[in-house]
């Protein structure tokens, strides 16, 4: 019996010295997650992003009210799903996917179709009699401010698209998309343009700077606030950040660029900075594929 | 002189022949066999735990603050209905699964088949029992359920949730079907259970996709593949949570009487598997 006493001890002596020994060590390694104090951050890892993808598009599945292509059909690319486009996220076009579902391959495939979300919508819209029985192959400019022949949106129920999105921020906070989205449904239709701002500002703790979100920012305190000079700082600062972290890359996001100086250039010429707009615009004229109309609007400041 | 009288014995009087309602008996049997199982349900805490699970979750997660906005409905919907599928499928299986087997097990089933009860009668008044029990379940998942709703949207979508529980039910009348039918097949209850889990999430996820992935697969797979996807049961066809969530209008009653036909067919295919492969299965 002493002999098991002092082996247990002799095991309990080395196994505290061998922990002083590693714990240091465990804390400064680059793959631990001691780093994080997010239940979410420790339990998933870097699996977490996987789930924040997934309700991403759960979001943009809620736009559609459940009408939404599985895996074994095309789905939209990230940049062009359909939430994000009319938010002025990504770099998609405003046009719209066509039917994924197509002619029914089958009885089966027929008679199923009654019974899960068949028909393309979107969230908030009250469909006219007649309505949306044409083919959504056109064109279909959803950006924002621009409907198709529908009733406008309303405006509580896109708050059902926000669980989601703020989840997906919550498990990965490194994708400024997810506060760009979330900030606009939250400021146009929701008219919470202060829960929007808080939103941004975390995505700003978690993304310093980032430019998209400094855009989304500044158009809070000039839409929503009125409030002219912050809108301009928040904008200047969002160019210098484009210009030195995307400017030198090969497949920089000239969109984004674009809106920055368009929208700063509009703030000036209300302002009547008639010469700070004219600066920014000839900027512009040199990467948007939209000369004509910037060149219009130069010759227009410069009467 | 001792004489033995004969003694002529007197003729005991029989009762007159009656002809034995059959059709009586066979509802009597089978609904007595519903009434143990149904009884079962109340005594085991496998619903009350899931229930109790279902309605914590949902109502933790319906007290989140998002963004303010109290009226957010479709989130907690789209969990509780997720919650009632699982719930739903773990009772139905589980219930089912060890019925037959428990009987044998604790040699109920020799008694009782030495009764005027067949085995067709049992096999029967099994499945009712415990479609009745899943039914019940299902009814109480599906109040609360409305109850959520309403209090987040302070509307009733009747008709549409009506739909949704009475499909959902058939749904897993084809499972309890199945299950029944594995428990006479398979060995053991636990892996009856895993099998019938397995296949129905199978074809919940992937059934209603077959025939897609068989246009995309060389011969001799695509003629199996889609033999398969038109010989199952398409239980993904009463899944109609995404209609509840989004409020779409309710399903065309013609479409959705269609549906329970369909489930009609499957759970009586089912059944009758099951009575031959019972019939000639040893219960020793």
């Amino acid at each position: 019996m002493p002999g098991t006493v002092w082996v247990i001890t002799l095991l309990l002596v080395v196994g505290c010295s061998l922990s002083t020994r590693l714990e240091p060590w465990f804390q400064n390694w680059a793959g631990s997650r001691t780093g994080s104090a997010n239940i979410l951050h420790i339990t998933l890892g870097d699996s977490r992003r996987l789930f924040a993808k997934h309700f991403y598009v759960k979001a943009d599945a809620y736009f559609h009210s459940g009408y939404y292509p599985s895996i074994y059909d095309t789905r939209p690319k990230q940049e062009k799903m359909h939430m994000a486009a009319a938010a002025g996220a990504g770099r998609g076009s405003g046009e719209e996917e066509t039917d994924h579902l197509g002619h029914s391959r089958d009885w089966i495939d027929a008679f199923s179709r009654h019974f899960y979300p068949s028909q393309h919508s979107h969230l908030g819209e009250k469909k006219q009699a007649g309505c949306c029985d044409h083919d959504h192959d056109h064109d279909h400019d959803h950006a924002a401010g621009t409907t198709c022949d529908h009733e406008p949106k309303q405006g509580a129920e896109m708050g059902e698209l926000l669980p989601w999105l703020k989840l997906s921020a919550a498990l990965d906070p490194d994708q400024p998309e997810t506060y760009i989205v979330t900030s606009y449904w939250l400021r146009t239709h929701l008219k919470k343009p202060e829960e929007a701002e808080r939103f941004l500002r975390q995505g700003l703790q978690a993304i310093p700077g980032h430019p998209e979100i400094l855009l989304e920012l500044g158009r809070i305190y000039d839409e929503n606030r009125d409030d002219a000079e912050r809108a301009r700082n928040v904008w200047q600062l969002g160019i210098k950040n484009w210009q030195k972290t995307e400017a030198q890359k090969p497949d920089a996001n000239v969109f984004v660029y674009a809106q920055l100086l368009g929208h700063i250039a509009k703030l000036e010429e209300k302002q009547n900075n008639k010469s700070e707009a004219l600066r920014y615009l000839r900027v512009l004229k040199t990467i948007s594929p939209n000369k004509d109309a910037i060149a219009r609007w130069i010759e227009e400041l410069s009467k | 002189m001792n004489t033995v009288q004969s003694i002529t014995p007197t003729p005991f009087p029989l009762p007159k022949a009656q002809p034995v309602m059959v059709s009586g008996g066979t509802w009597n049997a089978v609904t007595a066999i519903a009434g143990v199982v149904l009884k079962e349900l109340y005594r085991r805490k496998d619903f009350y735990v899931l229930f109790i699970l279902t309605s914590l979750l949902t109502v933790s997660l319906g007290s989140v603050n998002i963004f303010g906005e109290a009226k957010l409905a479709r989130y907690l919907k789209e969990i509780c209905l997720l919650f009632i599928w699982i719930s739903g499928l773990i009772i139905a299986v589980t219930t089912t699964a060890r019925q037959i087997p428990a009987e044998r097990e604790n040699r109920t089933l020799f008694p009782l088949l030495a009764k005027p009860v067949t085995r067709n009668q049992l096999l029967l008044g099994k499945f009712l029992g415990c479609w009745a029990a899943t039914g019940l379940a299902l009814l109480t998942f599906y109040v609360f359920f409305s109850a959520l709703s309403w209090s987040r949207e302070h509307e009733w979508h009747l008709a549409s949730y009506v739909q949704g529980l009475v499909l959902h039910w058939m749904m897993l009348g084809i499972v309890v079907a199945m299950t029944l039918l594995g428990s006479i097949v398979f060995a053991a209850p636990s892996s009856n259970s895993t099998i019938i889990f397995v296949v129905s999430v199978g074809i919940l996820l992937m059934g209603r996709h077959l025939n897609k992935v068989a246009l995309q697969c060389g011969e001799p797979l695509q003629t199996i593949i889609s033999s398969v996807y038109y010989l199952l049961p398409h239980l993904e066809l009463f899944d109609v949570r995404d209609l509840l969530i989004h409020n779409w209008a309710p399903i065309p009653w013609l479409v959705w009487l269609g549906a329970i036909a369909y489930a009609t067919v499957y759970i009586a295919l089912f059944l009758f598997a099951g009575t031959r492969a019972f019939k000639r299965k040893a219960v020793n």
